[in-house]
C-alpha cells in the first residue's frame, strides 16, 4: 500500500543558537570538504558539513595499505593526511564559499600537541565561514596527540581548556570509544568548556593476513567504522546523553533513515554520515528522504521532537 | 580537475549480459547510457554489489562501450567478485562513473606499444579501438597471462591492433616466460613513440623500466585499495616524484617516470 501523502516533516534543528536545515552532517574524513560529493548529492541539504581533519602544518599520513574491508565494516589507517590549515583555508574554504556559501562549516581540528590545536584555531578565527570547531582528540591512527588526549580525562580537559581560551565559537569535542567509561571523558570535556560532543570516532582494531602472518597495516592497528560499530556507538551516545546537558552529534555505522532516528532517540541532536558515503555517494539525499518518510510514519511533524525519546 | 564536461553519475545499471570468459574471468555488460556516453579509454567505474556486509563498492576499468552499455572484464577473486559471478541479467547494480583520468591520446601516426598482463589488459581495449580509427597509427600489443585460456578473454583486444605477441607462464601460447622478454625483443626490432602498460605492479615497473630506457613516453595504470573512488578519503594515495597523489582522481593513469616505484611498494594491492 502506498504511503498516504503527507505534509513533509520539518527537518530543521537548532544547534548553537542557529537554525540548521537538517540534523545531518558528515563524519570527518569521509567527505573531504564536500566538493567531491557535490556531483552526486545536494550537499546544501546538510545541516552542516564537517571537514577532514586539519593540522597546523602538512601531514603526510601513514605508509602502507590504508583501508581493509571487514564484515559490515571498514578498517582505516589514513593517519590524518592533510595539506595543513593554510592550504585548507585557500582551497577547501574557498571552494565552499563559492559553491555553498550558506552551508555551515564544522572544521575538524587535529594536532600532536596542545599548541598545534590552538594554532589551527587561531588561523581559522580569521575565516568567517567557520561555524564550529570539532577537536579530534580521538584518532587511533597517529602516535603523538590523537587518541592520547582522548583517553585520559586530565589530558582531554587540558586541550579543551586551551582551545576554549582561543575561541568564542562553538567547540565540539570528538570522543573516542576506546575507553572504559565514555561518560567520564564526556563530563571532563564539558566541564572544561566544550559546547557539544561528537561520538564515536573509530574503534581500535587490527587485521592479519592469514597466509603470510603479516599485519595488514604498517602501524599494525587501525580504526573500525561502518555498520559493525553502530550498536556500540548508539549505546555510547545514549550513555552520554544521560550525563550531559550539551548537545551530542551521534555517529557510527549510520546507513539509513532508521539509524538516524535511533541516534536522535538516544539523545543526539545531529547525526553524521561516514562510511556510508563510500558505498553510496548519494547517501545524504537518500537518507534525508528516508528520514522524512519515517517521521511521517511515526507521526512527528518536527524531527527535533524525536531527540531523547528512547524509553 | 573536474569540470562539468566530465560530470560523474551514479545510476541504476541493469545487467544486460554476464558471461564467463575462461580462467575464472567474466564479461559483465551493464546498461548505463549516462556513463557510456562520456567514458574515455582508461577510466573506471565503482560498482555496488548490493551486499549489506560489503561496505565498499568495487572499482573496475571499462573494457568496452557501445554508447549505451558498459562492459567490464573481471577476475573472480575475493568475496565481492565471487558473489558477483552469480548475478543474472536483469539484476540492477548501482554504478558510479566515469571516474579518474584515462590514457592520454597519442599523436596521429604514432607507433604505439600496448603491454597487458592478465585481466590488467582490460583498460587497453577501448584505447586500442580508439587508436585503430586514427590514420597511420601502428599498434603493437604484447599480451601476457598465466595460460592460453587466460589470454582468450582478451581476444577482442588482439582484434583491434595491428600486431600481437603473446607470453604465457606455462608456454601454452606464445613466448614462455616473463613479458619483459618479448617487450625487450620488440624494442630491439622496432621503434616506438609511446607505450601504454597495464597489469600487476611488478610487471608494470619492469616493463616501464625497459620502455623508459628506450626513450619511449610510457603510461601505466595503477591500482590501489579505494574506499570512495572519488577523491574524498585518501585511501588510494600513491607516492610520486611530485608528492602523494590520489589514484582515483589524479590517475589511475600516470607517467611511469612520475611514479616512485620503490616507495609505492608498501601500499601495493598484491
Ligand atoms: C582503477 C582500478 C581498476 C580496476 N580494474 C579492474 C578490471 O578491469 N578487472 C578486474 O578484474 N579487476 C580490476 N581491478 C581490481 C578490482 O577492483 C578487484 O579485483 C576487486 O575489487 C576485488 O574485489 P573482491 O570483492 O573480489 O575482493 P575482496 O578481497 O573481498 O575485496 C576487499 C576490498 O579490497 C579491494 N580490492 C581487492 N583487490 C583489489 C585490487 N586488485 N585492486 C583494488 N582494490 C582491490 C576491494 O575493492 C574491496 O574494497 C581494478 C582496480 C582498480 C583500482
Ligand atoms: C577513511 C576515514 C577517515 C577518517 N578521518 C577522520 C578524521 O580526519 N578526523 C576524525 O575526527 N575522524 C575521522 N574518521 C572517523 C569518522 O569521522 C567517524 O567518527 C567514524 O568513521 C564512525 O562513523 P561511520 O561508521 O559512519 O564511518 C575517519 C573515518 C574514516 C572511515
Ligand atoms: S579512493 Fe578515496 S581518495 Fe581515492
Amino acid at each position: 500500500m502506498p504511503h498516504a501523502p503527507h505534509a513533509s516533516t520539518d527537518l530543521s534543528i537548532e544547534m548553537f543558537g542557529r537554525q540548521l536545515v537538517s540534523p545531518l552532517t558528515v563524519a570527518s574524513g569521509t567527505f573531504a570538504a564536500g566538493r567531491e560529493y557535490a556531483e552526486f548529492t545536494d550537499i546544501t541539504r546538510l545541516g552542516a558539513v564537517t571537514t577532514k581533519g586539519v593540522s597546523l602544518t602538512p601531514w603526510a599520513g601513514n605508509t602502507g595499505k590504508r583501508i581493509h574491508e571487514t564484515a559490515s565494516g571498514l578498517l582505516n589507517s589514513i593517519g590524518l593526511q592533510n595539506p595543513g590549515v593554510e592550504t585548507f583555508c585557500e582551497k577547501d574554504l574557498g571552494w565552499l564559499a563559492d559553491h555553498a556559501p550558506d552551508l555551515p562549516v564544522i572544521v575538524n581540528v587535529s594536532g600532536h600537541t596542545i599548541d598545534d590545536y590552538v594554532g589551527v584555531i587561531e588561523r581559522l578565527e580569521r575565516e568567517p565561514a567557520v561555524f564550529a570547531y570539532e577537536l579530534n582528540i580521538s584518532c587511533p591512527n597517529v602516535d603523538a596527540g590523537g587518541m592520547v588526549f582522548g583517553t585520559d580525562c586530565t589530558a582531554a580537559a587540558g586541550v579543551v581548556a586551551a582551545a576554549r581560551a582561543a575561541t568564542k565559537r562553538p567547540l565540539i569535542v570528538k570522543l573516542s570509544p576506546n575507553v572504559t567509561d565514555v561518560t567520564a571523558i564526556a563530563r571532563a570535556v564539558a566541564d572544561a568548556g566544550a559546547d557539544a560532543v561528537s561520538l564515536i570516532n573509530t574503534l581500535l582494531g587490527t587485521a592479519i593476513d592469514p597466509l603470510t602472518g603479516r599485519f595488514v597495516f604498517d602501524r599494525r592497528v587501525a580504526g573500525l567504522s561502518g555498520p559493525a560499530i553502530k550498536p556500540v556507538a548508539l549505546r555510547m551516545v545514549w550513555q552520554c546523553a544521560q550525563v550531559l546537558d550539551i548537545p551530542i552529534i551521534g555517529m557510527g555505522g549510520v546507513t539509513g533513515g532508521c539509524d538516524v532516528v535511533e541516534f536522535l532517540r538516544a539523545g543526539a541532536t545531529m547525526v553524521a554520515l561516514g562510511t556510508v558515503n563510500f558505498g553510496d555517494p548519494g547517501a545524504v539525499g537518500r537518507i534525508l528522504t528516508e528520514l522524512d518518510e519515517l517521521c511521517a510514519r511515526i507521526g512527528v511533524t518536527h524531527v527535533a521532537d524525536l531527540i531523547g525519546t528512547a524509553a | 580537475m573536474s569540470c562539468m564536461c566530465e560530470q560523474k553519475h551514479d545510476v541504476d545499471a541493469p545487467i544486460r549480459a554476464h558471461v564467463p570468459i575462461g580462467a575464472g574471468a567474466y564479461a559483465l555488460t551493464l546498461s548505463a547510457p549516462a556513463l557510456a556516453a562520456r567514458v574515455q579509454p582508461g577510466q573506471f567505474v565503482e560498482v555496488g554489489l548490493n551486499q549489506p556486509d560489503l561496505v565498499l563498492r568495487r572499482p573496475f576499468s571499462v573494457f568496452d562501450t557501445d554508447g549505451e552499455t558498459l562492459t567490464i572484464l573481471y577476475q573472480a577473486l575475493g568475496r565481492g567478485t565471487t558473489r558477483l559471478t552469480a548475478f543474472r541479467p536483469g539484476t540492477v547494480l548501482r554504478v558510479a562513473g566515469p571516474l579518474g583520468r584515462g590514457w592520454p591520446a597519442s599523436d596521429p601516426g604514432a607507433r604505439v606499444l600496448l603491454v597487458g598482463g592478465g585481466i590488467g589488459a582490460a583498460p587497453l581495449h577501448m584505447l586500442a579501438v580508439r587508436l585503430s580509427g586514427v590514420d597511420g597509427t601502428q599498434v603493437t600489443l604484447i599480451q601476457a597471462a598465466r595460460t592460453a585460456e587466460a589470454l582468450a578473454g582478451c581476444d577482442r583486444l588482439a582484434d583491434a591492433v595491428d600486431t600481437v605477441h603473446y607470453a604465457t607462464d606455462d608456454g601454452t601460447r606464445g613466448h614462455q616466460g616473463l613479458v619483459t622478454e618479448p617487450v625487450a625483443a620488440a624494442l630491439e626490432a622496432g621503434e616506438y613513440d609511446v607505450a601504454y602498460v597495464c597489469g600487476p605492479e611488478p610487471m608494470m615497473q619492469a616493463v616501464s623500466a625497459l620502455t623508459v630506457a628506450a626513450g619511449i613516453q610510457t603510461w601505466v595504470s595503477m591500482e590501489r585499495l579505494m574506499a570512495c573512488g572519488v577523491g574524498a578519503c585518501l585511501s588510494c594515495v600513491l607516492p610520486t616524484r611530485s608528492g602523494q597523489v590520489r589514484v582515483c582522481v589524479d590517475g589511475p593513469v600516470f607517467d611511469a617516470q612520475e611514479v616512485d616505484w620503490d616507495a609505492a611498494r608498501s601500499s601495493r594491492v598484491h
